[in-house]
């Protein structure tokens, strides 16, 4: 199997720049209103703090919760089942599907879903599954993945997506306004909602204290889904659990901040059981994450809300976008989270990171991205996948960065090599750092020599 | 492997790697400053509903009334309102496809939420929700004086537990999917109107508010 190579295909991005700069500019705006209304709520770092301290603790006491949820869950009527990985995941709900002779679905957006390929797995069961979220079904009709978690389709511009569906639902190709394009899509989606047999989506959380499930989107495609067809099912990782009702609101408040600086998605959805008359099954999903929760230098991932606060912020993926990581979770939390379905795979991911940190800085419940970035870095050396530079990287960084007296050396050395290696060398094509890029204007001095000059001295004396 | 015995693996595997104990923070119940329902008109706004306040209930009634949205002769109406009759009949909605025909829908919320101009709906409000998300044009009768501060003081008032489907609608559905273009009226309503009534400062003739930047978009 070939190993998943983000830099070439990020480059291919890159060199399409309407797309590129479109890209950008949108994913730029998102955070710039995260910012703006983070800094409206004077708690928000409290709440962040607040809100991993809750994920922690859940995390830490996870089997009980697991088993309170599933008990109030049932006493509200609710089917609960559990997969320990994508097929059985797959199996329990084509089961559900047989027994109720489904063959067509609408869908809510899910990425635990999608990481179990239950839409292609269906299909070829004979079950048509329609995404009804309008990023996801532009992706459902290009066979392509979504290349965001909240914004699917934000690597397309608009004439891309007005041939896709004169392509595929027989609009005008020549009209390409975007609101246009979102009717052609309600007209479509409403034929297919007053027909389908049965309705799905993902869950955004759980509620152990009530065995309820809280579903948010901002178009209302979850919400018709599951209160239309006379049969609900929906799909939890076994990490979305919180303790108590009184929790949600905390973490409801951080959401939709985080991802696209809004104040709340317009649809808030509770459900705690199935309406008259209808079915309701929920699948507990672990596909990894007890074996996630066993390690400690990596357990805090499962923290995540998927949110794709860390998406819009990534200098990379901002400029790659989320399909040149050819994987189920893209940008900054796809490059710590897919290398643990695949190492070998994904090797190459936790390199398409510049180290700017800016994905915990914004990140609402402190997953620690940045940090995770080396673990897998440190075991993709390991375990023998890593590319040649980066074996290189490992060996020289581990005997620099562990000692002072070298660091310290190393700096005065990169300095000196700054000042008297020609131009001609440093940013010859063999060197890649400098593709694009050009030297840095050598300073006076280290910034350690500046810090013992100009810092230290006032340091102690404080 | 019956579903019991997953169960049992899953929960074993938790416990023999879970991490050392971790304690449960408690959470404030953070407030929202400001004027609760000056707050709600204002978001609400942002998020292009639109909001009119009335003296008491029967005045929001009877402004309803006069909307060509409520004519009953050439729309199909439900209601789930006190006051507010509809024309598509329990009967029909005996199977609930029929609610695509539904161009308006009435309802009423007892919980609204500063922070965020968001109504609370729950099943016994809407009876049938699917009413709500079908249709094209959705008004909400709330009480000012049921409007909180902050979200949190919301979630302190209800109890999810006592709701199949409960609900913060917060404007009409709306959609970002296209080059982030803000459009509204994606899957589910087209506009939302939440009618305000014990407004002490409602002017004597109705006012609506809307948001003059708010999507208009002739393909609507």
């Amino acid at each position: 199997m070939r190993q998943v190579n983000q830099v070439k295909l990020g480059a291919e991005f890159i060199d399409k720049q309407a797309h590129r700069e479109m890209h950008d500019r949108c994913l730029w705006a998102a955070r710039m209103r995260r910012d703006k209304v983070a800094a409206s709520i004077p708690e928000w770092e409290e709440m962040r703090e607040l809100a991993s301290q809750i994920k922690l603790h859940t995390l830490s006491q996870l089997d009980s919760y697991l088993q309170q949820f599933a008990t109030n869950a049932e006493a509200n009527g609710i089917h609960v089942h559990w997969a320990r990985d994508a097929e059985e995941h797959n199996n329990i709900i084509l089961d559900i599907f047989r027994q109720h002779n489904v063959k067509t679905v609408t869908k809510g957006k899910s990425m635990t879903m999608d990481e179990c390929g239950m839409r292609e797995f269906m299909g070829r069961h004979g079950i048509d599954i329609y995404e009804a979220d309008l990023g996801e079904r532009i992706q459902q009709l290009d066979n392509q993945r979504p290349s965001h978690i909240v914004m699917p389709a934000i690597h397309k511009l608009r004439s891309d997506v007005a041939s896709l569906f004169a392509r595929t639902l027989g609009s005008d190709k020549d009209i390409d306004d975007p609101h246009y394009l979102n009717s052609v899509m309600r007209a479509d989606m409403r034929k297919k909602y007053i027909k389908v047999d049965a309705g799905m989506s993902g869950v955004n959380f759980g509620i152990a204290e009530t065995g309820g499930i809280v579903v948010c989107t901002n178009e209302g495609n979850a919400d018709i889904s599951a209160n239309l067809p006379p049969l609900y099912v929906a799909t939890m990782g076994l990490e979305k659990l919180i303790p108590r009702q009184s929790d949600l609101p905390l973490f409801i408040r951080l959401l939709s901040r985080s991802a696209l600086g809004l104040d709340m998605t317009q649809y808030t959805s509770h459900y705690h059981g199935p309406r008259k008359g209808q079915e309701m099954h929920l699948v507990i999903l672990d596909n990894g994450r007890s074996e996630r929760l066993t390690s400690p230098d990596y357990w805090e991932v499962l923290k995540c809300i998927r949110c794709g606060a860390c998406m819009n912020t990534c200098p990379v993926f901002r400029r790659t976008s989320g399909i040149s990581y050819d994987a189920i979770y893209m940008g900054p939390i796809g490059i710590v989270l897919e290398p643990s379905y695949d190492l070998y795979k994904y090797a190459r991911l936790p390199y398409s990171c510049t180290h700017c940190g800016s994905c915990g800085d914004v990140c609402p419940v402190k997953v620690p991205i940045p940090h995770l970035v080396f673990y897998w870095r440190s075991e993709v050396v390991k375990h023998g996948f890593g590319q040649f530079t980066h074996n290189v990287e490992e060996d020289l960084a581990e005997p620099i960065l562990k000692s002072t007296t070298n660091l310290a050396m190393a700096e005065k050395m990169g300095l000196w090599a700054l000042r008297n290696i020609p131009k001609s060398i440093m940013e010859s094509p063999l060197n890649p750092w400098a593709k694009e890029h050009s030297d840095p204007i050598a300073p006076e001095e280290t910034f350690r020599q500046y810090y013992e000059r100009n810092i230290k001295p006032h340091k102690e004396n404080d | 492997m019956d579903q019991q015995e997953t169960k049992n693996s899953i929960l074993a595997r938790i416990r023999a790697g879970k991490p050392s104990f971790h304690p449960l923070p408690e959470v404030p119940c953070y407030g929202y400053p400001g004027d609760p329902v000056a707050n709600f008109v204002n978001k609400l706004l942002e998020f292009d509903g639109r909001a009119i306040k009335f003296k008491t209930r029967q005045d929001a009634i009877e402004w309803l009334g006069k909307q060509p949205e409520t004519d009953s002769g050439k729309k199909v109406i439900y209601s789930s309102a006190d006051g507010v009759d509809g024309n598509i009949t329990e009967d029909e909605l005996s199977d609930l496809h029929n609610a695509h025909r539904i161009e308006t829908c009435v309802t009423d919320s007892h919980l609204g939420v500063g922070e965020m101009g968001s109504v609370w709906v729950t099943d016994n409000t809407l009876r049938h929700a699917a009413c709500a998300l079908l249709s094209r044009r959705l008004f909400i009768f709330l009480d000012s004086n049921d409007i909180v501060g902050g979200l949190h003081d919301a979630y302190s008032g209800i109890r999810l537990a006592d709701h199949q489907y409960g609900s913060f609608y917060t404007g009409p559905s709306a959609t970002a999917d296209i080059e982030a273009v803000h459009i509204t009226g994606a899957q589910g309503p087209l506009a939302l109107t939440v009618m305000l009534y014990n407004c002490g400062d409602a002017p004597a003739e109705p006012m609506l508010m809307t948001n003059p930047n708010a999507d208009t978009s002739v393909w609507q």
